[in-house]
């Protein structure tokens, strides 16, 4: 900070809080600033009633809501889809190819349509379960 | 938002971690002024949306300059008010003023003094309480480094240590 004057002590030790805050990003600057006693959450809650009208902050928290679920959907699965034998992932397998060729919704373009291994199968299988082309006993959803 | 215009839109794309930033440093500079963290939030975003404004284009540096530029200002004019008010008391009033009008503020000194008592208290870094100590005796740079064989490097090192330590009494609400 520039300034015309000696900075007091205290100042400085306020001046070093403004750096530290300035300088951190994402989990760092979270805990910097628990440290200091400021709940991240209270402090983004206090930012948009000063900055935001209460439509705007609306949309911003079902931004932050959809986003928050995108990456639960992330979360390893704990399908019992992946559980199933061999004979019935590749029932499901069919099925699903079966249904995208009908509708012509999507295109499978993974591995050229191959499956060549278990772990591809359950590579694909997983995938169509984060789609939602699929529910976790195997089920086609419409 | 009803407000429309470019500079207004720039507020939405402000990320979370700068507006906890912005949000916290309002906080910080609060502190010693007759002002709350909302009022500073509030000036920056009025100096920002102002059509006028000169500031620049980058809303983060601009908010986070007026969140500073208005409680420094706050700060000198307290002071000043502090100053002609008090005298103003004295010479006015027939009863015996309120003490707490004709206190006056801790000089730096003896605030530095109480600050650095607090954190040698809170600290266990024994070159930062070396220093504090020698702070305390008003030794200057040069015979600091002289008393303790530092090189200048090495005695910012520890000065940046010593105000770490000091931040953390922001949470105790001695800042």
């Amino acid at each position: 900070m520039e300034t015309d004057r000696e900075l007091t002590f205290r100042e400085e030790l306020l001046e070093e809080i403004q750096q530290e805050i300035l300088s951190l990003e994402g989990p760092a600057l979270d805990e910097y600033l628990l440290a200091l006693g400021m709940d991240p959450n209270d402090l983004l809650e206090s930012f948009d009633a000063v900055f935001q009208d209460p439509e705007i902050a609306a949309k911003r928290r079902q931004f932050a809501a959809a986003r928050r679920r995108s990456r639960e959907s992330q979360a390893p699965l704990s399908a019992s889809v992946l559980s199933f034998d061999p004979a019935k992932k590749r029932e499901i397998h069919s099925a699903v190819t079966k249904k995208v060729d009908a509708t012509g919704d999507m295109t499978i373009a993974a591995r050229n349509r191959r499956i060549e291994s278990d772990d591809d199968l359950d590579s694909f299988l997983e995938a169509c379960l984060r789609l939602g082309l699929i529910d976790e006993s195997g089920k086609l959803k419409e | 938002m009803t407000d429309q215009s470019p500079k207004a839109a720039a507020l939405l794309t402000l990320t979370a971690d700068q507006r906890k930033k912005l949000a916290a440093l309002a906080r910080v500079k609060a502190r010693g002024t007759t002002l709350e963290a909302d009022d500073l939030l509030q000036g920056a975003k009025a100096r920002w949306l102002n059509p006028d404004s000169t500031a620049g284009n980058d809303a983060f540096e601009v908010l986070s300059g007026a969140v500073n530029s208005i409680a420094s200002n706050d700060r000198r004019r307290s002071a000043t008010v502090r100053r002609v008010e008090g005298k103003r008391l004295v010479a006015a009033s027939v009863d015996t003023p309120d003490p707490i009008e004709l206190a006056q503020d801790l000089g730096p000194t003896q605030d530095d003094a109480y600050l650095r008592e607090q954190i040698y208290r809170i600290c266990d870094d024994e070159e930062v309480k070396t220093l504090l100590l020698l702070l305390d005796d008003n030794a200057t740079r040069a015979e600091i480094l002289a008393e303790t064989g530092w090189d200048v490097t090495n005695y910012e090192t520890v000065r940046k240590r010593m105000k770490k330590w000091g931040a953390s009494l922001y949470k105790e609400g001695k800042l």
